[in-house]
C-alpha cells in the first residue's frame, strides 16, 4: 500500500502529487473553517438560548422561521447571492484569495510564512494591508458557510434547552431561589450542551463538505475546489487522496468532540 | 387558645390553560400550617395535591395561573402580592421543596457540594469558604458518611437515598420555616423511606420548621403527619388531626382511601378498592366532584356541590350524608370488603 | 397487534397539525409544486418552436427534459412577454424550472424511497437478531457516517461516470444510515413488548414477525425522518449538478441551470445586476421547494413524534 507511506499518487489536476497538492491547499480550507466555526457556535448557541426561553413568543416565532428559511438555502445559491451582492452590486468582498497585489507580495521570497493562514501570516509579517485584503476576500465565503450551519446548530439547541427545561432540576434550582437568569445560563444551558456536542460531529461533516462548493463559488484555491475540479474531470487519484484527507480531519474532530463531551458531561468521565 | 398559622391558604384556585380547555387543577382549596407541625396532604395523583404546593412556591409552568381572590398568607405576607424578586428571596429561604424523584431534582452537572452552596450564597451573607464549610456540616447532619469526600462527588456517584438526603441538606442549608416535601420517600425503597422520614422528623425537632407532606400513600401520612388534608378534584374532602380521620373519617373518599390499605389486625377476603377511576381534570360530573365514585351517593350529590363544613371543632368535611360513614363505623369496625 | 391509535386521538392530531401555520404553508408549498409537477406539459409545452413539422406547427420533443435551444446567444437574455423568467444558453428559464419540478420529485422520491427501504431491511436484520450481526452490521453503519456525505458521492460519482443516475445511485450508497439506526433503535423496544414475545411463542416465522408486527408499529418515525430528508437530498443532488458531477448540459433540473448562471452572476461592468433572473427563479424554485419539505416534515414531526425533537 503505497497510500500508507504517504504515497497517494500523482494529480493530473494539481500538476503535481496528490499529497503535495493536499497540503499546500489545505491552510486556505483551514482558515475559511475556522472563520466560519466562530459566528456558527457563537451565533447558533445565543439565538437557540434566546428561542428556548422566550417560547412560543414572537421572538421563538421569528427566530425559527428565519432558521428554516436558512436551513432551507442550497449553499450554492446562497453563494451565488452573497457574491452578486457583496461583490457585484457593492464591490466590498471579492472573490479569489487575495488582491494581485498582496498575492505578489505574499509570493515574494523575504515574506515570513509562519502558520500558512493569510491573515494570520500577514499580522506576523506586520502586513496589515495584506491581512484587511485577506479578510476582506474571506467575508463572503465564510458567510456562506456559516449562514446554512447556525440555522442546524440553533434548531438544536433550541430543543434541548427546551428539553432541560422542563427537567426537575430546573425546578429545584429555582426552588431554591436562584435569579432566572442563572436558571438559565448556569443550570439550563450546562446541560442543554451536551446533546449539541453530539451533533458537532455532524457540523464538522457539513462544515468541511461545505467548503467544496464554497470554494468552487468563491474560486477560493483549498482542497475543497481542487476535489470538485478533480471528479469533474475525472481525476481518481486527487478524488480519493483528498476523500482520505477530509476523512482524517473527520477522525481528529471527533476525537477533539469525545473530549468535549467529557469536560461538559461528569457522568462520562467516570467511565 | 388562637394560634396565628404560619401558613394560610385561602380559597386556592390553579387553573391551567391548555389546548384542549381549562384544566382546574385547583379549586377553591383552604387550610392552614402552624409552626412547627406537619401536615400531611393526601391524595390520588391529579387530585391537585403537587399543584397546591408549586402554587405555593408561585413556581407554576407558564400555562398555569393562580386566579383571581386567591390568597396564601406566609408569616404575615400575601405571596401572591410579591415581586418575582421578593419571592424569589423567599425560595430556598423560607419556604424549601424537596421532591420526589432524587435521580432527577438534582442536576447532574454540578456536584453535590456546589448546589448546596449555591443556596447557603444566595440567602446568607458568607465567603465561598464558609459555605463549603456549612455545606459539609449539612451533610454530616443529613447522615452522609464522609461528607469532606462527598461533597465534591456529582449526583450520579450517590443512591438514591443519599441523593435525597442531600437533596435535604440542600432543602435545610438556610433553615426554612417550611419545608415543602412533595412525594420525598414515593421513589425510594421502603428500608430507606423510613430513614427518609426518621431524619426529616429529627430535623424538624431541631429545626422547629413546619412541614408540607404532600403524598398519596396514606401510611406515610400515618406516621409522620399532626394534620391531615383529604385532596380529590382540586378540592379539600376533608380535614381535620391525624387521629380523627384514621380514626373516625366521615368524607366516603377518605373511608375508601382507609379501607383500601392491607390491614394485618381484622380479616379480610378481598381488598377494598374505590370503583371507577379519577375522572379526566376537564369533565368532573357535576355537583360533586366524587359523585360518580361514591357508594353513598344521593340524587342531590349530582346536583350540587356541598361545601366544606365543620362537624366538629376542627374537623372538616365536605359531604352532604357524612353521618352514613358515620353510621357504620358505629354498626361494624370493618368497612368495605364486599 | 398493538393498540390501533383511537379515531379522536388522530383527529386531535390532524387538528393540531391544520392550527400550524408553517405546516399549512409548507403543505401549501408542496401541493402548488405537485400541480406544477403534473401539469408540466401545459405549463411549459415540450415542443421546439425552432422545429416546425409538416403542419407549420412546433416539433414535438423527443425528451421533455432536455431543455431545447430557442436561440443561439449564449448570454442571458432577459424577461420578456415569450419568456417570462428570461434565457439562459439560448435556453427558455421558465421551461427548465417548471420541468425542474418533475425532476427534483424524481430524484428526492426515488433516492428517499430506496434508500428507506435499503435502510429498514439492514435496521431490522440488525435489530432483530442483534448479536454479532448487529455488531457487524452497526460497524458498518459507522463506517458509512464518517464519511463527508458530497465527497463520498464525488468519489463513487468519478468511479461510475458522470450522469443523473449515477448520482443517485451514490445518494442511495451514503444515504440508508439514518434509516436504519431508527428503525433498528425501535426494533429492540418493541421487540421486548408483550404482543412480539407472544407471537414468538406461538411459533411464528421471523420474517412475518418483523413483517406483520414490528414494522407497522417502526415505521412512522422512519417516514417522518424520511419527509426530512427530503429537503436535503434535493439539495445534495443540485449541488453536484451544479459542480458539473450530475445531470448533463441543458437537463432540465434546477443545479444545473445555475451551473450556467455561474459564469454570468458577476454581470456586466457598470450594471452589476444585469442577469439578477438567472439566478433568482431556478434558486427560488429550489429554495421554497426544499422549503416546502423541511415545513412538512417539521410539523409532522412536532405533532406525532415529539420524542424526535
Amino acid at each position: 500500500m503505497n497510500a500508507l507511506q504517504g504515497d497517494l499518487g500523482w494529480s493530473q489536476v494539481g500538476k503535481e502529487p496528490v499529497l503535495k497538492a493536499i497540503l499546500g491547499r489545505f491552510p486556505y480550507t483551514l482558515e475559511l473553517a475556522l472563520y466560519a466555526l466562530f459566528p456558527v457556535v457563537g451565533v447558533g448557541i445565543w439565538l437557540g438560548v434566546k428561542a428556548a426561553v422566550k417560547r412560543d413568543k414572537f421572538l421563538d416565532h421569528f427566530i425559527r422561521i428565519v432558521a428554516i428559511i436558512g436551513w432551507s438555502f442550497p449553499d450554492f445559491v446562497f453563494g451565488l447571492l452573497v457574491l452578486m451582492i457583496f461583490y457585484s452590486v457593492l464591490g466590498w468582498f471579492p472573490p479569489g484569495n487575495l488582491s494581485l497585489w498582496a498575492e505578489q507580495i505574499v509570493k515574494s521570497p523575504n515574506y515570513l510564512k509562519v502558520t500558512h493562514l493569510l491573515t494570520i501570516d500577514a499580522l506576523i509579517n506586520g502586513r496589515f494591508d495584506i491581512f484587511l485584503d485577506a479578510l476582506r476576500h474571506i467575508v463572503g465565503p465564510v458567510i456562506t458557510l456559516s449562514f446554512l450551519w447556525w440555522a442546524y446548530l440553533l434548531r438544536i439547541t433550541r430543543s434541548s434547552m427546551l428539553e432541560v427545561l422542563s427537567k426537575e432540576y430546573v425546578r429545584t434550582a429555582r426552588a431554591k431561589g436562584v435569579p432566572e437568569r442563572d436558571v438559565i445560563h448556569k443550570h439550563a444551558k450546562r446541560n442543554a450542551m451536551i446533546p449539541v456536542v453530539t451533533v458537532a460531529g455532524a457540523m464538522v461533516i457539513g462544515l468541511l463538505s461545505g467548503t467544496v462548493i464554497i470554494e468552487v463559488i468563491f474560486n477560493r484555491t483549498g482542497i475543497g475546489q481542487l476535489a470538485a475540479r478533480a471528479a469533474v474531470e475525472l481525476d481518481y487519484a486527487t478524488v480519493l487522496g483528498t476523500t482520505l484527507f477530509y476523512s482524517i480531519i473527520l477522525v481528529l474532530g471527533n476525537l477533539i468532540i469525545d473530549i468535549l463531551y467529557a469536560v461538559f458531561d461528569p457522568r462520562v468521565r467516570l467511565s | 387558645m388562637e394560634k396565628t398559622p404560619l401558613l394560610s391558604v385561602r380559597n386556592l384556585r390553579t387553573y391551567f390553560y391548555t389546548e384542549d380547555g381549562i384544566v382546574k387543577a385547583v379549586d377553591g382549596v383552604d387550610f392552614d400550617v402552624y409552626e412547627g407541625e406537619t401536615l400531611g396532604i393526601v391524595g390520588e395523583s391529579g387530585s391537585g395535591k403537587s399543584v397546591t404546593s408549586l402554587s405555593i412556591m408561585r413556581l407554576l409552568d407558564p400555562k398555569g395561573k393562580i386566579e383571581e381572590g386567591s390568597e396564601i398568607i406566609f408569616n404575615g405576607k400575601n405571596l401572591l402580592s410579591l415581586s418575582e424578586d421578593e419571592m424569589r428571596r423567599i425560595r430556598g429561604n423560607e419556604i424549601a421543596m424537596i421532591f420526589q424523584e432524587p435521580m432527577v431534582a438534582l442536576n447532574p452537572v454540578f456536584t453535590i457540594g456546589e448546589q448546596i452552596m449555591e443556596a447557603i450564597l444566595l440567602h446568607q451573607d458568607v465567603d465561598r469558604k464558609t459555605a463549603r464549610h456549612m455545606a459539609i456540616e449539612m451533610l454530616k447532619k443529613v447522615g452522609i458518611p464522609e461528607p469532606e469526600k462527598r461533597v465534591d462527588e456529582y449526583p450520579h456517584e450517590l443512591s438514591g437515598g443519599m441523593r435525597q438526603r442531600a437533596m435535604i441538606a440542600m432543602a435545610l442549608s438556610c433553615r426554612p420555616k417550611l419545608l415543602i416535601a412533595d412525594e420525598p420517600t414515593t421513589a425510594l425503597d421502603v428500608t430507606i423511606q423510613a430513614q427518609i422520614l426518621e431524619l426529616m422528623k429529627e430535623l424538624q425537632k431541631e429545626y422547629g420548621m413546619a412541614i408540607i407532606l404532600i403524598t398519596h400513600d396514606v401510611g406515610v401520612i400515618a406516621e409522620n403527619a399532626d394534620r391531615v388534608v383529604v385532596m380529590y378534584g382540586g378540592k379539600v374532602m376533608e380535614s381535620a388531626d391525624v387521629y380523627t380521620v384514621f380514626k373516625k373519617p366521615k368524607h366516603p373518599y377518605t373511608w375508601g382511601l382507609l379501607n383500601a390499605i392491607p390491614r394485618l389486625d381484622i380479616e379480610q377476603e378481598r381488598l377494598y378498592s374505590i370503583p371507577g377511576m379519577v375522572p379526566d381534570p376537564l369533565h368532573f360530573p357535576p355537583g360533586c366532584r366524587f359523585s360518580n365514585r361514591c357508594e353513598f351517593k344521593e340524587n342531590r350529590c349530582e346536583i350540587e356541590m356541598p361545601d366544606l363544613a365543620q362537624v366538629e371543632p376542627g374537623h372538616m368535611v365536605r359531604c352532604f350524608y357524612y353521618k352514613k360513614v358515620e353510621n357504620i363505623h358505629n354498626s361494624s369496625k370493618v368497612g368495605g370488603a364486599k | 397487534m398493538s393498540e390501533p391509535k383511537p379515531r379522536s386521538e388522530f383527529r386531535r392530531m390532524m387538528r393540531k397539525l391544520l392550527r400550524n401555520p408553517s405546516a399549512i404553508l409548507g403543505f401549501s408549498l408542496l401541493a402548488f409544486f405537485v400541480l406544477v409537477a403534473i401539469f408540466a406539459p401545459y405549463i411549459a409545452e415540450p415542443v421546439n418552436p425552432q422545429m416546425l413539422d409538416e403542419n407549420g406547427k412546433p416539433m414535438r420533443l423527443d425528451n421533455p427534459y432536455i431543455m431545447p435551444v430557442i436561440t443561439w446567444s449564449s448570454e442571458p437574455i432577459p424577461p420578456s412577454k415569450e419568456h417570462p423568467f428570461g434565457m439562459i444558453q439560448g435556453r427558455d428559464i421558465f421551461y427548465g424550472v417548471v420541468w425542474g419540478t418533475r425532476t427534483a420529485f424524481y430524484i428526492g422520491l426515488t433516492v428517499t424511497l430506496i434508500s428507506t427501504a435499503v435502510g429498514i431491511v439492514i435496521g431490522s436484520i440488525s435489530g432483530y437478531y442483534g448479536g454479532w450481526i448487529d455488531e457487524i452490521l452497526m460497524r458498518i453503519t459507522d463506517v458509512f457516517l464518517s464519511i463527508p456525505f458530497l465527497l463520498a458521492a464525488m468519489v463513487l460519482t468519478t468511479i461510475l461516470g458522470n450522469g443523473l443516475d449515477k448520482v443517485m445511485i451514490a445518494m442511495v450508497v451514503f444515504g440508508w444510515m439514518g434509516a436504519a439506526r431508527l428503525i433498528r433503535a425501535n426494533i429492540l423496544q418493541v421487540k421486548e413488548e408483550q404482543f412480539v414475545l407472544a407471537a414468538k411463542a406461538l411459533g411464528i416465522k421471523d420474517f412475518f414477525i418483523i413483517l406483520r408486527h414490528i414494522l407497522p408499529n417502526t415505521i412512522f418515525p422512519v417516514l417522518i425522518q424520511a419527509s426530512m430528508r427530503m429537503g436535503s437530498l434535493v439539495i445534495t443532488a443540485a449541488g453536484l449538478s451544479f459542480l458539473g458531477l450530475g445531470a448533463p448540459l441543458g437537463y432540465a433540473d434546477w443545479g444545473s441551470m445555475l451551473n450556467f448562471t455561474r459564469n454570468w452572476i458577476l454581470g456586466t461592468s457598470g450594471s452589476s445586476m444585469t442577469y439578477w433572473y438567472a439566478v433568482f427563479y431556478p434558486g427560488m424554485a429550489m429554495v421554497l421547494f426544499v422549503l416546502a419539505w423541511n415545513l412538512v416534515g417539521d410539523a409532522l414531526r412536532d405533532v406525532f413524534d415529539p420524542r424526535l425533537k
